[in-house]
């Protein structure tokens, strides 16, 4: 057998970094026994003498506007996987290890791209940009690539190795638990040499089985099980951004680095994709939706990119975006492309959706729109105008609200102390009193009533009480 | 228009407010209760009623506030019961107030601290006086159920319907239900404000606090907030405008039936104290007089005795007999049980303590005046703090719960405010700033006070101050400054009363298992004139009981504070020299600094000593003149004989609380009442503006009685100084003492002290490692922590050559320094060793059956070094051993030996103070010292070779870094090498350039200039550079896994 690992050593710090900007100081961070710490710092971090196991505020007494992410474990194992779509074109024995190595059997491979030698420059140079630091090591066991890849981390080339080389290298590159390298530190038992040399039996008595066990992974003694990579039946990513994003333009970056991964994926699975979904995270916590249908399925990244592009210009962001999805399920084999291109739709029964897709494409998609409540007690703000479908509901605590609130409140004229729609109003209810809003720049200060014009229709009114003066506001239904 | 709201105004309407939540509902109500108090008379009502959230804990703010104002205060509650049925509960009478109390409480003990629970049924009987207005919901109004029922029948003529007016949109339609249900059940409906904050304008703090309430910001709270500003008082006219008359009526009519006022609450003494026969002034006087011959069996001096009369004449006239008895009883079981104490405050330092054992400071060896403390005018009431040993108080606490019983005793509460980091904090994460500008904020908060200086420096973090959201936030902040944020326990004031507590003050539980606080803090009971008996903590008195059991057994002599020798020039020359590590007070390195230019030479220096390096009084211009004239550079003079009374003792400089208060009433002419208002002023002067009024009254005073400007001012600045940190005589007094004691035993017997230091851990200013440094420098050997000779505790090893009375015995390190190491584990091993000493790690193990946890923390600490060649070895046998039982001992087989390495000097450097937090071998800069890169470095010792303003490169560990708030931007760093610790002094600009060398260095390199005045010695720096590595490069690799 012949492994090789990959391992990243700033992999948390490398995701940040592909939704972040441009080469700020930055810091992923950690909360361990209620202190915030420094996991990983950038270059320009590290510069400003942030070091990894500082507390945030020491790092931001060295940096005054340092961008902090929290660490997220979740988001390591995701890049391993999508890392894994994009080694499967090497070999279909893969097996992600830890938080950050991706360990890779190849001696399958080696006949495939002439020889070791080839097969790492074939790795190096494919590698997605983006990850690195990397450190790539060659050995018989997987369990020894990963020390060599995990001791010479950054050191971003291939190196190869022969098993007797471990004897030579500190315990502290055992992947094994910390308490157990302080134990052998303890003992004095600096080096792996000096470790393999104890009478394993002893050394099973005071670490535990799985101790030895790892012992004779490492030397080969025990070989370990081939693995075999297995590509999910979906497709999923996302990417949390440092800052929010409120151009759409700035995501066009963002949606390069996830089409990257999809085309790893498509790649690793023989197949193109005709229509995927964007999701964006909003930070008033809703989620805007932004399906993307191509004409004809592709799987180039050169190819579906230009059309994205072209699309992003008419997105309009609700809010400020803070990370953004990929999604597609939907695959067609690369083979079968053509025939679909000839093929007709089959017409099915209209869904909502279709219906209002109907719309839309009739009126112009601007002018469809669900509404949605906003727990606010402005009446202006207490809506917004949602993707179709995508409204939130909510109970509002005053029942008597009208059908039709006006877009703009409309002044009206006033005529001893009344005011006037077409007649003098008759007010029936009031008053409602809504003084609030001062955290944004639009606060309101009025009271409302109920008022009813000669016709019998209801109307909703407001006496601003900063200006005395009045205005309609609404309709109520007959 | 004008006119016609002053009609209003002046119209026959009268009205209360009944329903009214102040800032001790947490994150609810957004006014202080005095503030609601002063815009309630303000605004012309009749009565208002504090009903908090299940509390009564503002009300005795609102009522002192009440008093000045000449409105009627209601005290009440507002509470939801299980049911959802809303009420609000006011207290009539005393028995009313009583029962109010006793229901909060019930609802209080049922629920973890900051909750209550409450049922319908605990409301009958329990609250047969009471009154309750009913806030019906719509379903309620529409559909009652069994439940409102109840309420009915437990509540009948004494239920009122409250209608509630705040201009939402539902009001009118519930108004004309809840009014609907009233005819249905012939109740009488009533007028309520559902009052949040005392002026509109605090409405949007009051949304801040509930979006803090609810973690959630402004902006998404929604419908959570109130829709405008109309939950504050509102003005007659307006109320007139909203209410039904008959509703407004009713408030007049329910405030009629109020006629409780805190005043009438009358302190009753626990009657235990006095034994049966005896009178309180014939008890006290007897116990006294046994005193007199314990402390005086050769007689007592006449002054002392006439001392004596005339306080027990004193505190007869003041009825405060009980007072005294009270606190004896405790100190009694303490003594009983050997927990030494030591009382202190403005009754403990007098003839009449010292014969009760209540304090040690001898009446006839200090000038203090017990008439100082207590005074006949200002009619407070007497107060003493009594200091037990930090091990042993639980047992203290422990026996007043047992004497009195849960139901007659109980902690008070100390309302925990915001400051300013805290209020920073969640004003910002409520309108939704991002933690990055948040941390940048904070970084604010030692300038947030000085308006002058805020904006510039909130421009230096890159803050706009002009911006009109940091503009809103600071008003918020500022606002939200000093508003309770929850009751938590204080240290050891307790309350102990004659009858049930709970019909004084609702209890409530504390965050601490098996502890209640009552809902009032000591202000409160202050101002109530209610008793509290501060039963407080302190760890030097561990350590001095346990340094006198220490040289009992070592040299047979059993001292007590008030036997050992006084004013003794040894001990005297002992501080002059600054050399008091371990000493009381007096080790921190500004204190350090000082000793040796004060030069105490007798126990009325130490008093002044423990008062001067302080916050306050160096704020207060000070410290300096006043060394400057004991030190005889300033001429000593007095502007009038009256000041000259009042300071002489201090040659002139005002340095203790008593003597501003004194000044305020000899030169400015202040009444007792009005001294007394200055003091309290004083105690509480984060309470804005309240130092103000008298600073001027204090000006007009001096300058009416022909004193200068300049002098007033001098006097003002300095009583602004004192504010937060000035210290009373009477306190310093007894922490003198404890001063003296300590440094007499650091003096004469230091292996003794040291021992108990180290047994008394934690405690104090310096490490374990630090004082056992201190402790060699001082000739004593101090040996290792060792399986066969250790005990639990740190001991003290005489040989032959020990025993002779001024040689010092050896200090054997014990178990208890050992990391990991389990009390029982010690206990066994200890247990065993009686019978013999150990053979072998196998041995003890089979012996002792220890963990293998126990084993390797003692193989860590290398204590098995009498069995074992080295730790190394040591460590790879404690994990070889096997747990055994005694079936399976006799296939214990035989495995391979496996011989390890020994550990080089560095080695077992590292492993010794990760076990143990010190080494008995070389200190790491000694191994340090012939390191190229240390080359031309001194040593500490070194530094008293050389001359003033020298240059100088040293060296050493950081053991400590200062900043402190009088100094601006210097930062004070501590440098520990093998000979001792020097003082750094790095100046601002330096920390700038430096800032990461500054901030989080473990060992520094500084090149800098010699300050030298006498003895003591701070190298100013003027280079500074990091070399943390070669710490590093001793541990030889790096010890941070992630």
């Amino acid at each position: 057998m012949l492994w090789a690992c990959l391992h990243f050593p700033a992999l948390a710090l490398n995701l940040v970094e592909q939704g972040a900007p441009a080469a700020q100081p930055l810091v992923v961070e950690i909360t361990r026994k209620q202190r915030r710490l420094v996991l990983y710092a950038n270059q320009p971090a590290l510069q400003s003498g942030i070091v990894p196991g500082m507390t945030i505020p020491t790092a931001q007494s060295l940096v005054r506007n340092l961008q902090c992410q929290p660490y997220s474990p979740d988001g390591e194992q995701q890049a391993l996987q999508q890392l894994g779509h994009w080694a499967y074109e090497f070999t279909p024995h893969i097996r992600p290890h830890g938080q950050n190595n991706l360990l890779l059997e190849v001696s399958h491979s080696l006949k495939l791209f002439n020889g070791q030698q080839a097969l790492a420059q074939q790795l190096l140079q494919q590698l997605p940009a983006g990850f690195t630091p990397f450190s790539l090591a060659f050995a018989d066991t997987d369990m020894a690539a990963l020390l060599f890849a995990q001791a010479h981390e950054s050191s971003n080339q291939a190196l190869f190795f022969s098993l007797q080389d471990v004897h030579d290298y500190d315990v502290q590159w055992l992947d094994i638990a910390t308490a157990q390298k302080e134990l052998l530190y303890s003992m004095g038992i600096r080096t792996v040499g000096q470790l393999l040399a104890l009478p394993r039996d002893t050394l099973g008595k005071r670490f535990g089985d799985a101790f030895t066990h790892y012992l004779n992974l490492l030397t080969g003694e025990r070989k370990s099980p081939l693995p075999h990579w297995n590509l999910p039946p979906q497709f999923q990513t996302e990417l949390d951004f440092v800052q929010e994003l409120d151009n759409a333009q700035h995501l066009l970056f963002p949606i390069r680095h996830l089409l990257s991964r999809l085309e790893h994926y498509l790649y690793a699975r023989q197949s193109a994709v005709s229509r995927f979904l964007f999701s964006l995270l909003l930070r008033s916590r809703q989620t805007q939706s932004w399906p993307i249908e191509l004409a004809t399925p592709m799987h180039r990244l050169a190819d579906i990119l230009p059309l994205v592009q072209l699309k992003l210009e008419t997105l309009q962001l609700a809010a400020p975006v803070l990370t953004l999805r990929l999604r597609a399920d939907q695959f067609h084999g690369l083979h079968v492309q053509q025939r679909d291109l000839f093929r007709p739709q089959q017409p099915d029964h209209i869904s909502r959706y279709q219906l209002v897709d109907r719309l839309q494409t009739r009126l112009g998609k601007q002018q469809v729109h669900s509404l949605g409540m906003v727990s606010d007690h402005r009446p202006e703000h207490c809506w917004y105008s949602a993707t179709p479908g995508q409204g939130q509901a909510l109970q509002h605590p005053s029942e008597q609200r009208p059908f039709w609130l006006l877009q703009h409140p409309q002044k009206l004229r006033s005529k001893k102390g009344l005011p006037v729609y077409h007649v003098p109003l008759q007010l029936l209810k009031g008053p409602e009193r809504i003084d609030t809003g001062w955290w944004d720049n639009t606060p309101v200060n009025r009271d409302y009533y109920i008022a009813q014009q000669g016709n019998g229709q209801h109307l909703w009114v407001y006496r601003d009480r900063d200006n005395q003066d009045w205005f309609l506001h609404g309709l109520f239904s007959l | 228009m004008a006119l016609y709201c002053i009609f209003l105004q002046y119209s026959a309407m009268l009205y209360s407010e009944l329903h009214c939540f102040t800032n001790f509902s947490f994150l609810k109500g957004a006014s202080h209760p005095e503030e609601m108090v002063q815009q309630a008379a303000a605004l012309g009502y009749q009565a208002l009623a504090i009903t908090d959230e299940c509390s009564v804990a503002g009300v005795v703010r609102a009522h002192v506030e009440a008093r000045r104002h000449n409105i009627k205060l209601i005290i009440g509650t507002d509470v939801i019961t299980e049911e959802q049925l809303h009420l609000v509960i006011l207290a009539p009478t005393r028995r009313a107030y009583g029962q109010l109390c006793t229901l909060i409480s019930r609802a209080r003990n049922r629920r973890e601290k900051g909750q209550y629970q409450l049922r319908v049924n605990d409301l009958h009987p329990a609250t047969s006086e009471c009154l309750f207005i009913w806030l019906p919901s719509l379903g309620q109004c529409r559909q009652p159920d069994d439940h409102c029922q109840q309420l009915l029948t437990h509540c009948a003529q004494r239920l009122w319907i409250g209608l509630e007016n705040n201009l939402r949109q539902s009001d009118p339609e519930l108004s004309r239900q809840r009014q609907w249900l009233a005819q249905q059940l012939a109740c009488p409906v009533v007028a309520c404000g559902n009052v949040h904050c005392h002026l509109p304008e605090r409405q949007p703090l009051q949304d801040v606090l509930t979006a803090i309430r609810l973690n959630t910001h402004v902006h998404s709270a929604g419908f959570q907030l109130h829709a405008n500003r109309e939950t504050s008082l509102r003005p007659l006219p307006v109320i007139e405008r909203l209410y039904p008359a008959a509703a407004i009526r009713e408030t007049q009519n329910i405030a009629g039936q109020c006629h409780f006022s805190l005043d009438e609450l009358r302190y009753e003494y626990p009657r235990e104290v006095v034994p049966p026969g005896h009178s309180a002034q014939s008890w006290l006087r007897q116990l006294v007089e046994t005193g007199i011959k314990e402390r005086w069996p050769d007689g007592v001096q006449p002054s002392v005795r006439a001392q004596i009369e005339q306080e027990l004449e004193l505190i007869h006239e003041l009825n405060y007999e009980y007072y005294f008895l009270t606190v004896y009883d405790i100190v009694q079981f303490a003594r009983s049980q050997k927990i030494l104490c030591q009382g202190r405050g403005s009754a403990a330092n007098s003839a009449v303590c010292f014969c009760l054992f209540i304090t040690e400071v001898d009446p006839a060896k200090s000038n203090l005046l017990f008439e100082r403390f207590i005074s006949r005018e200002r009619h407070e009431p007497p107060d003493i703090d009594v200091d037990f040993e930090h091990e042993r108080r639980e047992e203290v606490i422990q026996f007043i719960y047992r004497k009195y019983g849960r139901q007659r005793a109980a902690l008070t509460a100390t309302v925990i405010s915001y400051r300013i980091k805290s209020a920073i904090r969640d004003v910002g994460k409520a309108i939704g700033f991002d933690q990055t500008l948040l941390d940048q904020l904070a970084k604010s908060i030692a300038w947030w006070d000085k308006q002058d200086q805020l904006p510039q420096r909130l421009q230096e973090l890159g803050i706009d101050i002009h911006n009109p959201r940091i503009q809103r936030f600071k008003e918020l902040v500022d606002t939200l400054l000093g508003f309770p944020r929850h009751l938590s326990q204080h240290v050891g004031g307790f309350i102990i009363s004659a009858g049930p507590l709970d019909q004084l003050v609702p209890i409530e539980n504390a965050a601490m298992a098996e502890r209640t606080v009552v809902q009032w803090d000591k202000d409160d009971i202050e101002a109530l004139g209610l008793m509290k008996v501060d039963v407080l903590a302190l760890g030097m008195l561990t350590a001095i009981r346990k340094s006198f059991d220490l040289i009992q057994q070592l040299r047979g002599q059993q001292w007590t504070l008030a036997t050992l020798p006084a004013e003794d020039p040894a001990t005297y020359d002992l501080l002059q020299q600054g050399d008091s590590v371990g000493v009381f007070q007096v080790e921190s390195r500004a204190q350090m600094a000082m000793l040796p230019r004060l030069k105490p030479a007798c126990f009325y220096d130490l008093v002044i000593e423990v008062a001067i390096v302080r916050p306050g009084p160096i704020q207060g211009d000070m410290v300096h003149p006043y060394l400057r004239r004991r030190q005889g550079l300033e001429t000593v003079s007095y502007v009038s004989p009256d000041v000259k009374q009042v300071l002489e003792r201090t040659l002139g400089v005002p340095i203790f609380q008593e003597q501003v208060i004194e000044l305020a009433m000899v030169a400015a002419g202040f009444s007792a009442g009005e001294a007394d208002q200055l003091r309290r002023a004083m105690a509480a002067w984060k309470r804005k503006g309240q130092l103000q009024q008298y600073e001027e009254k204090l000006a007009q005073g001096l300058l009416h009685r022909g004193y200068s400007i300049d002098f007033a001012q001098r006097i003002i600045s300095q009583i602004r100084g004192f504010g937060e940190y000035g210290f009373p005589e009477s306190h310093a007094a007894s922490f003198a003492l404890l001063v003296y004691a300590s440094a007499w035993l650091k003096c004469h017997e230091p292996a003794a002290f040291c021992c108990a230091l180290l047994n008394s851990q934690p405690m104090g200013f310096y490490s374990p490692s630090q004082l056992v440094q201190d402790v060699k420098r001082h000739q004593v050997e101090v040996r290792p922590v060792d399986v066969q000779c250790s005990l639990w505790e740190h001991h003290l090893e005489t040989d032959s050559l020990h025993r002779h009375p001024t040689r010092q015995p050896a200090i054997r390190l014990g178990l208890r320094l050992v990391k990991n190491l389990s009390r029982n584990a010690a206990d066994t091993l200890l247990t065993q060793r009686q019978d013999r000493p150990f053979q072998s790690m196998a041995d003890l193990q089979q012996r002792c059956h220890l963990s293998k946890r126990d084993m390797d923390a003692l193989a860590h600490a290398n204590a098995f070094i009498a069995l074992t060649p080295h730790r190394f070895q040591a460590r790879w046998e404690a994990q070889g051993l096997q747990q055994e039982t005694p079936l399976l001992q006799q296939q214990h087989q035989q495995e391979t030996a496996v011989t390890l390495p020994a550990p080089s000097e560095a080695e077992n450097l590292n492993q010794d103070y990760h076990s143990l937090g010190l080494t008995l071998g070389r200190h790491p800069m000694a191994l340090l010292r012939n390191h190229p890169a240390l080359k031309g470095y001194k040593r500490h010792q070194d530094l008293y070779a050389l001359g003033h303003k020298r240059f100088v490169r040293i060296a050493g560990l950081v053991t400590g870094r200062q900043r402190p708030g009088t100094a601006t931007g210097v930062v004070f760093i501590t440098l520990e090498d093998e000979t001792g610790n020097s003082n750094i002094v790095v100046w601002r600009d330096l920390v700038e350039r430096n800032r990461s060398a500054v901030v989080h260095s473990r060992m520094l390199k500084i090149k800098g200039v010699v300050e030298r005045e006498g003895s003591v010695i701070h190298v100013i720096a003027g280079q500074i550079e990091d070399c943390s590595h070669l710490l590093g490069e001793l541990e030889t690799r790096s010890r941070d896994f992630h």
